[in-house]
């Protein structure tokens, strides 16, 4: 009974003795302060610098049936690019048995779900051609 | 003398609340045991081991660490079948035997583990304090618990064992703390520090509470 009392003891007091001096030793470290720090997750906003300019000589018929030539100065983006929707993450916090950790409760186990930005709805209606001449 | 029907409802009234406070006890301990499995993969992509990378470099610190989950395990799955009256009175080699290994894997394997740890815990001075507190307490309760059952004084042996338990059950409610205050949307740190404080505080508490109720009733007991 004894000898476990003093087992116990001395694993007791050798583990506070050494865990004070590693304690010390470690503690003025840079790497051991910053190791519980919460950091800010923060994402780079990339724009996308649209510059691409097309100038295009459009063609326009004349009634005289003569072509006047027309410089039009089209910007790609007007015909091509989808106007820009910010995606906005919602982090939804939801239960899971991994969860049940005493380790930090960090973004990889939380479920993202994101929401679709909702498509503009196209404009382009069928072309009515209104034939006079009928 | 009581109406029989009162007297068996009574009783189903008391098995009830013993399921209710048995069943997530149990539930909770096994999803721990559970939870605990994979980090004997010996991988390191788990947030415990990540967030203390700088920590595991030291090989002292991982066998520490690993020394510390699986007694952890150890000792919570076997003090699961400890406070069975059941098996107490059907076979008390079983209670014995998972006793001792209670016995041993607190005093010479999860206290000192958890004390030399607690100095690198998260948290400010008052959270490594309460660690350091949590693994003498849970030491010299469990000493207790052996010492008195030494001396066949089985209550003092029942009393100091709760105590014990739960010491070792800080484990549990912190994780149900800590998930509660993360799905209302708390911030990490202070979830993990407020988790903390109220899983020992609340633990402790709560076991002089039961002992408390038992004693009334023990001392009643001698009044009818």
């Amino acid at each position: 009974m004894k000898s476990i009392l003093y087992v116990g003891a001395t694993l007791m007091i050798g583990a506070s003795i050494y865990g004070f001096v590693d304690y010390n030793k470690t503690r003025n470290k840079k790497e051991f302060k910053d190791m519980y720090a919460e950091k800010e997750i923060t994402q780079p906003v990339v724009e996308k610098k649209l510059s691409l300019v097309n100038t295009e000589k459009i063609k326009i018929p004349v009634d005289d049936k003569k072509t006047a030539e027309v410089n039009t100065t089209v910007s790609n983006t007007a015909k091509t690019e989808k106007p820009v929707v910010k995606v906005k993450k919602q982090k939804k916090r939801t239960f899971s048995t991994r969860l049940f950790s005493r380790g930090a409760l960090d973004e990889k186990y939380i479920k993202e779900d994101t929401i679709k930005p909702e498509e503009p709805k196209s404009k382009t209606e069928p072309v009515k051609t209104e034939n006079k001449e009928q | 003398m009581q109406n029989t029907r009162i007297l068996t409802l009574q009783k189903s009234v008391k098995v009830l609340f013993q399921m209710l406070f048995w069943a997530p006890v149990a539930g909770f301990s096994l999803l721990l045991i559970y939870n605990t499995l994979p980090y004997f993969s010996f991988n390191k992509d788990f947030s415990f081991i990540q967030e203390r990378n700088f920590l595991f470099q030291s090989s002292f610190y991982n066998t520490c660490f690993y020394i510390h989950i699986a007694a952890g395990s150890l000792c919570i799955g076997a003090a699961l079948i400890q406070f069975s009256r059941y098996i107490l009175k059907k076979s008390k080699a079983i209670h014995r035997f998972s006793g001792k290994i209670y016995v041993f894997v607190v005093l010479f394997l999860g206290a000192p583990t958890g004390l030399f740890m607690s100095f690198f815990a998260k948290g400010s001075f008052w959270e490594r304090s309460l660690f350091m507190f949590m693994a003498g307490w849970w030491f010299i309760t469990t000493l207790y618990g052996l010492t008195t059952i030494h001396k066949r004084n089985i209550i003092a042996h029942k009393v100091w064992m709760m105590r014990s338990y739960s010491m070792a059950m800080t484990a549990v409610t912190f994780r149900v703390y800590h998930i509660v205050f993360y799905l209302m949307g708390w911030g990490h740190l202070e979830n993990y520090e407020l988790s903390l404080w109220i899983s020992v505080i609340g633990n402790m508490l709560f076991a002089e509470w039961i002992i408390y109720r038992q004693s009334k009733n023990y001392l009643r007991s001698f009044a009818t």
